[in-house]
Protein backbone atom coordinates (compact mmCIF):
# COMPACT_ATOMS: atom_id res chain seq x y z
CA UNK A 1 0.00 0.00 0.00
CA UNK A 2 1.13 3.42 -1.08
CA UNK A 3 1.77 5.35 2.18
CA UNK A 4 -0.19 8.80 1.95
CA UNK A 5 1.97 11.89 1.42
CA UNK A 6 0.39 14.71 3.80
CA UNK A 7 1.38 17.48 1.10
CA UNK A 8 0.30 15.80 -1.51
CA UNK A 9 -3.34 17.51 -1.53
CA UNK A 10 -4.68 18.70 -4.68
CA UNK A 11 -7.35 21.50 -5.04
CA UNK A 12 -10.60 20.74 -6.12
CA UNK A 13 -11.11 20.14 -9.77
CA UNK A 14 -13.14 23.43 -10.12
CA UNK A 15 -11.08 25.27 -7.84
CA UNK A 16 -7.88 23.94 -10.73
CA UNK A 17 -9.70 24.85 -13.37
CA UNK A 18 -10.69 28.12 -12.21
CA UNK A 19 -7.02 28.82 -11.35
CA UNK A 20 -5.81 27.75 -15.10
CA UNK A 21 -7.94 31.25 -15.86
CA UNK A 22 -5.30 32.97 -13.92
CA UNK A 23 -3.35 35.01 -16.32
CA UNK A 24 -3.63 32.82 -19.28
CA UNK A 25 -1.74 33.48 -21.84
CA UNK A 26 -2.26 33.83 -25.61
CA UNK A 27 -3.03 30.96 -27.81
CA UNK A 28 -0.61 32.55 -30.46
CA UNK A 29 2.31 32.82 -28.92
CA UNK A 30 4.45 36.41 -31.10
CA UNK A 31 7.54 34.24 -31.68
CA UNK A 32 8.37 36.50 -34.58
CA UNK A 33 8.05 39.68 -32.97
CA UNK A 34 10.11 38.41 -30.23
CA UNK A 35 12.80 37.09 -32.31
CA UNK A 36 13.31 40.22 -34.30
CA UNK A 37 13.30 42.59 -31.49
CA UNK A 38 15.85 40.27 -29.60
CA UNK A 39 17.93 40.74 -32.64
CA UNK A 40 17.01 43.96 -32.57
CA UNK A 41 18.43 44.47 -29.15
CA UNK A 42 21.67 42.60 -29.71
CA UNK A 43 22.99 44.69 -32.64
CA UNK A 44 22.32 47.71 -30.66
CA UNK A 45 24.22 46.55 -27.74
CA UNK A 46 27.11 45.13 -29.87
CA UNK A 47 30.66 46.92 -30.88
CA UNK A 48 29.71 46.37 -34.52
CA UNK A 49 26.61 48.54 -34.87
CA UNK A 50 27.14 52.41 -36.03
CA UNK A 51 26.81 54.15 -32.77
CA UNK A 52 29.46 56.27 -31.27
CA UNK A 53 31.12 55.34 -28.57
CA UNK A 54 29.11 56.66 -25.69
CA UNK A 55 32.85 58.29 -24.51
CA UNK A 56 33.21 60.17 -27.40
CA UNK A 57 29.23 61.09 -27.42
CA UNK A 58 29.62 62.97 -24.08
CA UNK A 59 32.65 64.93 -23.26
CA UNK A 60 30.59 67.39 -20.52
CA UNK A 61 29.93 64.34 -18.68
CA UNK A 62 33.13 62.76 -18.59
CA UNK A 63 34.41 66.28 -17.30
CA UNK A 64 31.43 66.13 -14.71
CA UNK A 65 32.60 62.70 -13.90
CA UNK A 66 36.06 63.24 -13.50
CA UNK A 67 34.79 66.23 -11.18
CA UNK A 68 32.80 64.47 -8.89
CA UNK A 69 35.34 62.29 -8.68
CA UNK A 70 38.19 64.63 -7.71
CA UNK A 71 35.38 66.52 -5.22
CA UNK A 72 34.32 63.35 -3.67
CA UNK A 73 37.74 62.36 -3.18
CA UNK A 74 39.40 66.04 -2.54
CA UNK A 75 36.13 65.93 0.39
CA UNK A 76 36.80 63.04 2.01
CA UNK A 77 40.77 63.65 2.32
CA UNK A 78 40.21 66.96 3.81
CA UNK A 79 38.07 65.51 6.56
CA UNK A 80 40.45 62.72 7.06
CA UNK A 81 43.59 64.70 6.81
CA UNK A 82 42.70 68.24 8.09
CA UNK A 83 42.38 68.97 11.84
CA UNK A 84 39.08 71.29 12.91
CA UNK A 85 40.42 74.45 12.97
CA UNK A 86 42.03 74.29 9.48
CA UNK A 87 38.77 72.81 8.28
CA UNK A 88 37.12 75.91 9.41
CA UNK A 89 39.84 78.24 7.66
CA UNK A 90 39.08 75.92 4.71
CA UNK A 91 35.65 77.06 4.60
CA UNK A 92 35.61 80.17 5.66
CA UNK A 93 38.39 81.32 2.79
CA UNK A 94 37.01 79.21 0.02
CA UNK A 95 36.73 81.86 -3.12
CA UNK A 96 33.16 81.50 -4.57
CA UNK A 97 32.88 80.08 -7.50
CA UNK A 98 31.14 82.18 -9.73
CA UNK A 99 27.15 81.10 -10.72
CA UNK A 100 27.32 78.85 -7.99
CA UNK A 101 25.17 80.45 -5.34
CA UNK A 102 25.39 80.04 -1.44
CA UNK A 103 22.06 78.73 -1.66
CA UNK A 104 24.13 75.49 -2.91
CA UNK A 105 25.87 74.81 -0.09
CA UNK A 106 25.05 71.46 1.99
CA UNK A 107 26.05 72.81 5.27
CA UNK A 108 29.19 70.37 4.82
CA UNK A 109 32.72 72.53 6.01
CA UNK A 110 34.49 70.47 3.41
CA UNK A 111 34.85 70.47 0.14
CA UNK A 112 31.53 72.01 -0.04
CA UNK A 113 32.87 73.63 -3.73
CA UNK A 114 33.54 70.84 -5.25
CA UNK A 115 30.42 69.27 -4.12
CA UNK A 116 28.58 72.34 -5.19
CA UNK A 117 29.96 72.39 -8.47
CA UNK A 118 29.55 68.39 -8.81
CA UNK A 119 25.85 68.44 -8.32
CA UNK A 120 25.79 71.08 -10.67
CA UNK A 121 27.03 69.63 -13.29
CA UNK A 122 24.92 66.37 -12.19
CA UNK A 123 21.48 68.29 -12.33
CA UNK A 124 22.80 69.74 -15.52
CA UNK A 125 23.37 66.57 -17.06
CA UNK A 126 19.88 65.31 -15.77
CA UNK A 127 17.92 68.26 -17.08
CA UNK A 128 19.29 67.92 -20.59
CA UNK A 129 18.62 64.08 -20.56
CA UNK A 130 15.20 64.56 -19.51
CA UNK A 131 14.43 66.76 -22.37
CA UNK A 132 16.20 64.57 -24.59
CA UNK A 133 14.02 61.48 -23.56
CA UNK A 134 11.15 64.10 -24.12
CA UNK A 135 11.73 65.07 -27.04
CA UNK A 136 12.60 61.40 -28.05
CA UNK A 137 9.44 60.40 -27.06
CA UNK A 138 7.42 62.95 -29.07
CA UNK A 139 9.40 62.53 -32.02
CA UNK A 140 10.18 59.01 -32.99
CA UNK A 141 13.33 59.22 -36.14
CA UNK A 142 14.19 56.29 -38.21
CA UNK A 143 17.42 56.60 -35.67
CA UNK A 144 15.61 55.83 -33.16
CA UNK A 145 17.88 52.48 -32.17
CA UNK A 146 20.70 54.90 -31.69
CA UNK A 147 18.98 57.76 -29.67
CA UNK A 148 17.38 55.02 -27.36
CA UNK A 149 20.91 53.50 -26.74
CA UNK A 150 22.52 56.62 -26.15
CA UNK A 151 19.69 57.87 -23.96
CA UNK A 152 20.55 54.71 -21.97
CA UNK A 153 24.02 55.02 -21.82
CA UNK A 154 23.35 58.57 -20.70
CA UNK A 155 20.87 57.74 -17.78
CA UNK A 156 23.30 55.05 -16.08
CA UNK A 157 26.30 57.37 -15.82
CA UNK A 158 23.57 60.11 -14.49
CA UNK A 159 22.21 57.65 -12.25
CA UNK A 160 25.63 56.09 -10.97
CA UNK A 161 26.46 60.11 -10.87
CA UNK A 162 23.45 60.74 -8.85
CA UNK A 163 24.01 57.76 -6.70
CA UNK A 164 27.46 58.68 -5.39
CA UNK A 165 26.38 62.59 -4.68
CA UNK A 166 23.93 60.80 -2.47
CA UNK A 167 26.40 59.02 -0.44
CA UNK A 168 28.53 62.08 -0.28
CA UNK A 169 27.96 65.34 1.93
CA UNK A 170 26.21 66.57 -1.22
CA UNK A 171 23.26 64.31 0.01
CA UNK A 172 23.03 65.46 3.58
CA UNK A 173 21.18 68.76 2.70
CA UNK A 174 17.42 67.37 3.22
CA UNK A 175 15.83 69.53 0.35
CA UNK A 176 18.83 68.24 -2.38
CA UNK A 177 18.82 65.22 -0.66
CA UNK A 178 15.30 64.91 -2.09
CA UNK A 179 15.66 66.44 -5.51
CA UNK A 180 18.74 63.59 -6.01
CA UNK A 181 16.55 60.98 -4.82
CA UNK A 182 13.43 61.97 -7.16
CA UNK A 183 16.15 62.21 -9.46
CA UNK A 184 16.84 58.72 -9.04
CA UNK A 185 13.64 57.34 -9.41
CA UNK A 186 13.53 58.98 -12.39
CA UNK A 187 16.62 57.55 -14.41
CA UNK A 188 15.91 54.21 -13.14
CA UNK A 189 12.61 54.11 -14.96
CA UNK A 190 14.13 55.74 -17.88
CA UNK A 191 16.94 52.86 -17.90
CA UNK A 192 13.91 50.49 -17.36
CA UNK A 193 11.72 50.99 -19.87
CA UNK A 194 14.76 50.42 -22.67
CA UNK A 195 14.11 50.63 -26.03
CA UNK A 196 10.72 49.96 -26.51
CA UNK A 197 9.40 53.23 -24.94
CA UNK A 198 6.28 51.99 -24.46
CA UNK A 199 3.36 54.15 -23.88
CA UNK A 200 2.46 52.82 -20.52
CA UNK A 201 5.74 53.18 -18.98
CA UNK A 202 6.72 56.57 -20.76
CA UNK A 203 3.30 57.61 -18.55
CA UNK A 204 4.57 56.31 -15.43
CA UNK A 205 7.75 58.53 -16.15
CA UNK A 206 5.59 61.21 -16.92
CA UNK A 207 3.39 60.67 -13.77
CA UNK A 208 7.01 61.21 -11.45
CA UNK A 209 8.32 63.67 -13.11
CA UNK A 210 4.66 65.92 -12.91
CA UNK A 211 3.99 64.97 -9.33
CA UNK A 212 7.48 65.89 -8.18
CA UNK A 213 8.30 68.70 -10.25
CA UNK A 214 11.40 66.97 -11.14
CA UNK A 215 12.62 69.38 -14.19
CA UNK A 216 11.09 72.48 -12.56
CA UNK A 217 13.43 72.17 -9.42
CA UNK A 218 15.85 70.82 -11.34
CA UNK A 219 16.14 74.12 -13.37
CA UNK A 220 15.54 75.62 -10.11
CA UNK A 221 17.92 74.00 -8.22
CA UNK A 222 21.31 74.96 -11.39
CA UNK A 223 22.70 77.90 -10.86
CA UNK A 224 22.62 80.37 -13.30
CA UNK A 225 25.84 80.38 -15.80
CA UNK A 226 25.87 76.46 -15.18
CA UNK A 227 23.47 75.33 -18.23
CA UNK A 228 25.26 74.30 -21.36
CA UNK A 229 27.84 72.94 -19.88
CA UNK B 1 20.05 17.14 -34.27
CA UNK B 2 20.31 16.83 -30.14
CA UNK B 3 21.03 19.60 -27.75
CA UNK B 4 24.65 19.50 -27.00
CA UNK B 5 25.05 19.72 -31.48
CA UNK B 6 22.36 22.42 -31.06
CA UNK B 7 24.60 24.86 -28.36
CA UNK B 8 27.76 24.17 -29.62
CA UNK B 9 26.92 25.34 -33.08
CA UNK B 10 25.04 28.59 -30.74
CA UNK B 11 28.80 28.64 -29.54
CA UNK B 12 30.11 28.82 -33.31
CA UNK B 13 27.95 32.05 -33.70
CA UNK B 14 25.74 29.57 -36.18
CA UNK B 15 22.27 32.21 -36.65
CA UNK B 16 20.19 29.40 -37.89
CA UNK B 17 21.17 26.98 -34.22
CA UNK B 18 20.14 30.20 -32.25
CA UNK B 19 16.59 30.41 -33.99
CA UNK B 20 16.63 26.42 -33.41
CA UNK B 21 17.17 26.50 -29.80
CA UNK B 22 15.23 29.94 -29.77
CA UNK B 23 12.16 27.95 -31.40
CA UNK B 24 12.28 25.18 -29.12
CA UNK B 25 12.09 26.83 -25.72
CA UNK B 26 10.31 30.07 -26.41
CA UNK B 27 6.44 28.83 -26.11
CA UNK B 28 7.15 27.83 -22.34
CA UNK B 29 9.02 30.57 -21.61
CA UNK B 30 6.50 32.62 -22.74
CA UNK B 31 3.85 30.68 -21.02
CA UNK B 32 5.26 31.29 -17.60
CA UNK B 33 6.34 34.72 -18.07
CA UNK B 34 2.75 35.81 -18.84
CA UNK B 35 1.58 33.75 -16.07
CA UNK B 36 4.12 35.57 -14.13
CA UNK B 37 3.43 38.85 -15.20
CA UNK B 38 -0.19 38.94 -16.66
CA UNK B 39 0.47 40.98 -19.64
CA UNK B 40 1.29 40.46 -23.03
CA UNK B 41 3.69 43.54 -22.80
CA UNK B 42 5.77 42.59 -20.48
CA UNK B 43 5.79 38.91 -20.80
CA UNK B 44 7.49 39.56 -24.18
CA UNK B 45 9.91 41.70 -22.60
CA UNK B 46 10.44 39.30 -20.52
CA UNK B 47 10.58 36.43 -22.52
CA UNK B 48 13.33 38.61 -24.80
CA UNK B 49 15.19 39.68 -21.71
CA UNK B 50 15.52 35.67 -21.09
CA UNK B 51 17.10 35.10 -24.18
CA UNK B 52 19.34 37.84 -24.84
CA UNK B 53 20.88 37.19 -21.37
CA UNK B 54 20.96 33.46 -22.56
CA UNK B 55 22.99 33.93 -25.61
CA UNK B 56 24.82 36.23 -24.00
CA UNK B 57 25.89 33.73 -21.22
CA UNK B 58 25.73 30.27 -23.39
CA UNK B 59 29.21 30.02 -22.77
CA UNK B 60 28.84 29.59 -19.26
CA UNK B 61 26.14 26.37 -20.10
CA UNK B 62 27.87 23.67 -17.55
CA UNK B 63 25.32 21.12 -19.41
CA UNK B 64 24.89 20.12 -15.77
CA UNK B 65 21.17 20.15 -15.98
CA UNK B 66 19.24 20.52 -19.20
CA UNK B 67 18.88 23.46 -21.28
CA UNK B 68 15.34 24.49 -20.82
CA UNK B 69 15.88 24.23 -17.12
CA UNK B 70 18.70 26.69 -17.70
CA UNK B 71 16.42 28.95 -19.41
CA UNK B 72 13.75 28.66 -17.15
CA UNK B 73 15.90 29.57 -14.15
CA UNK B 74 17.48 32.53 -16.32
CA UNK B 75 13.55 33.38 -17.46
CA UNK B 76 12.05 33.11 -13.53
CA UNK B 77 15.12 35.14 -12.24
CA UNK B 78 14.75 37.58 -14.86
CA UNK B 79 10.53 37.93 -14.57
CA UNK B 80 10.80 37.80 -10.66
CA UNK B 81 13.55 40.90 -10.28
CA UNK B 82 11.42 42.97 -12.82
CA UNK B 83 8.11 42.08 -11.36
CA UNK B 84 9.47 43.48 -7.90
CA UNK B 85 10.68 46.36 -9.34
CA UNK B 86 7.57 46.93 -11.23
CA UNK B 87 5.64 46.42 -8.05
CA UNK B 88 7.63 48.88 -6.06
CA UNK B 89 7.58 51.78 -8.54
CA UNK B 90 3.83 51.04 -9.39
CA UNK B 91 3.34 51.63 -5.23
CA UNK B 92 5.44 54.69 -5.25
CA UNK B 93 3.18 56.47 -8.07
CA UNK B 94 0.31 55.16 -6.53
CA UNK B 95 -1.94 57.83 -4.30
CA UNK B 96 -1.66 57.01 -0.77
CA UNK B 97 -5.63 56.95 -1.06
CA UNK B 98 -5.43 54.46 -4.17
CA UNK B 99 -3.00 51.67 -2.47
CA UNK B 100 -5.34 48.94 -1.60
CA UNK B 101 -5.41 47.51 1.83
CA UNK B 102 -3.62 44.04 1.82
CA UNK B 103 -5.95 40.90 3.20
CA UNK B 104 -8.61 43.39 4.22
CA UNK B 105 -11.10 42.12 1.75
CA UNK B 106 -15.15 42.70 2.10
CA UNK B 107 -17.54 40.63 0.68
CA UNK B 108 -19.68 43.52 -0.13
CA UNK B 109 -20.40 41.90 -3.68
CA UNK B 110 -20.96 38.35 -5.38
CA UNK B 111 -17.68 38.61 -7.51
CA UNK B 112 -17.24 35.28 -8.80
CA UNK B 113 -15.03 32.37 -8.30
CA UNK B 114 -12.30 32.94 -10.72
CA UNK B 115 -12.32 36.74 -9.80
CA UNK B 116 -12.32 35.66 -5.76
CA UNK B 117 -9.09 33.11 -6.71
CA UNK B 118 -6.88 35.62 -8.96
CA UNK B 119 -7.21 38.22 -6.26
CA UNK B 120 -6.13 35.31 -3.78
CA UNK B 121 -3.38 34.54 -5.85
CA UNK B 122 -2.09 37.38 -6.32
CA UNK B 123 -2.04 37.96 -2.38
CA UNK B 124 -0.10 34.52 -1.88
CA UNK B 125 4.04 35.41 -0.90
CA UNK B 126 5.82 35.58 -4.26
CA UNK B 127 7.47 31.76 -3.64
CA UNK B 128 3.85 30.18 -3.16
CA UNK B 129 2.58 31.79 -5.96
CA UNK B 130 5.69 30.98 -8.78
CA UNK B 131 5.51 27.43 -7.07
CA UNK B 132 2.06 27.12 -7.68
CA UNK B 133 1.41 28.72 -11.15
CA UNK B 134 4.56 26.35 -12.19
CA UNK B 135 3.00 23.03 -10.49
CA UNK B 136 -0.50 23.26 -10.49
CA UNK B 137 -1.08 25.77 -13.39
CA UNK B 138 1.53 24.69 -15.94
CA UNK B 139 2.24 21.45 -15.02
CA UNK B 140 5.87 21.41 -13.90
CA UNK B 141 7.20 18.63 -11.71
CA UNK B 142 8.50 19.45 -8.23
CA UNK B 143 12.31 18.41 -9.38
CA UNK B 144 11.53 20.84 -12.56
CA UNK B 145 10.41 23.51 -10.24
CA UNK B 146 13.71 22.34 -7.58
CA UNK B 147 16.14 22.53 -10.11
CA UNK B 148 14.85 26.23 -11.70
CA UNK B 149 14.45 27.74 -8.60
CA UNK B 150 17.09 26.54 -7.07
CA UNK B 151 15.77 24.96 -4.07
CA UNK B 152 15.03 21.12 -2.97
CA UNK B 153 11.97 19.32 -4.45
CA UNK B 154 10.69 19.13 -1.00
CA UNK B 155 10.88 22.62 -0.26
CA UNK B 156 8.95 22.86 -3.68
CA UNK B 157 6.03 20.55 -2.55
CA UNK B 158 5.74 22.38 0.88
CA UNK B 159 5.35 25.57 -0.71
CA UNK B 160 2.75 24.63 -2.88
CA UNK B 161 1.01 22.56 0.06
CA UNK B 162 0.76 26.12 1.55
CA UNK B 163 -0.26 28.08 -1.18
CA UNK B 164 -3.46 25.45 -1.58
CA UNK B 165 -4.05 25.73 1.60
CA UNK B 166 -3.63 29.91 1.67
CA UNK B 167 -5.87 29.45 -1.44
CA UNK B 168 -8.50 27.32 0.51
CA UNK B 169 -8.76 29.70 3.14
CA UNK B 170 -9.06 32.46 1.27
CA UNK B 171 -12.08 31.27 -0.59
CA UNK B 172 -13.46 28.77 2.45
CA UNK B 173 -17.19 31.00 1.76
CA UNK B 174 -17.20 29.35 -1.68
CA UNK B 175 -16.56 25.93 -0.51
CA UNK B 176 -20.26 24.74 -0.93
CA UNK B 177 -19.84 25.54 -4.48
CA UNK B 178 -16.69 22.94 -4.88
CA UNK B 179 -17.59 20.24 -2.56
CA UNK B 180 -21.23 19.84 -3.78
Amino acid sequence: MTPIDPLDDPLDPTLLDAAREYHRPPQHVPRDAMWAAIARSRASRGPRTGIRPRWASYPALIAASVLLAAGITAGWFAREHLSAPELQTAATTATRVPGVPEGMAGGSTTGTIAYRIAVAHDLTGAEALITAFEDTALHSTGDQQTSDAQLDSWARELLSNTRLLLDSPAGRDPQRRRLLEDLELVLVQIIQVGPSHRADDRQLINRTLDRNQVLTRLRTAIPAGMTGL
Amino acid sequence: MDEDELIDRVLGGDAAAERALYDAHVDRVYRLAFRLAGDDDLARDLTQETFIRAFDRIATFRRESSLSTWLHSIGVSVALNRLRTVKRLRQRELPVEGVPEPMTYQRTSEPDLKQRLAQAIDRLAVGYRTVFLMHDVEGYTHEEIGSILGIDAGTSKAQLSRARAKLRLALADFAGEWLS
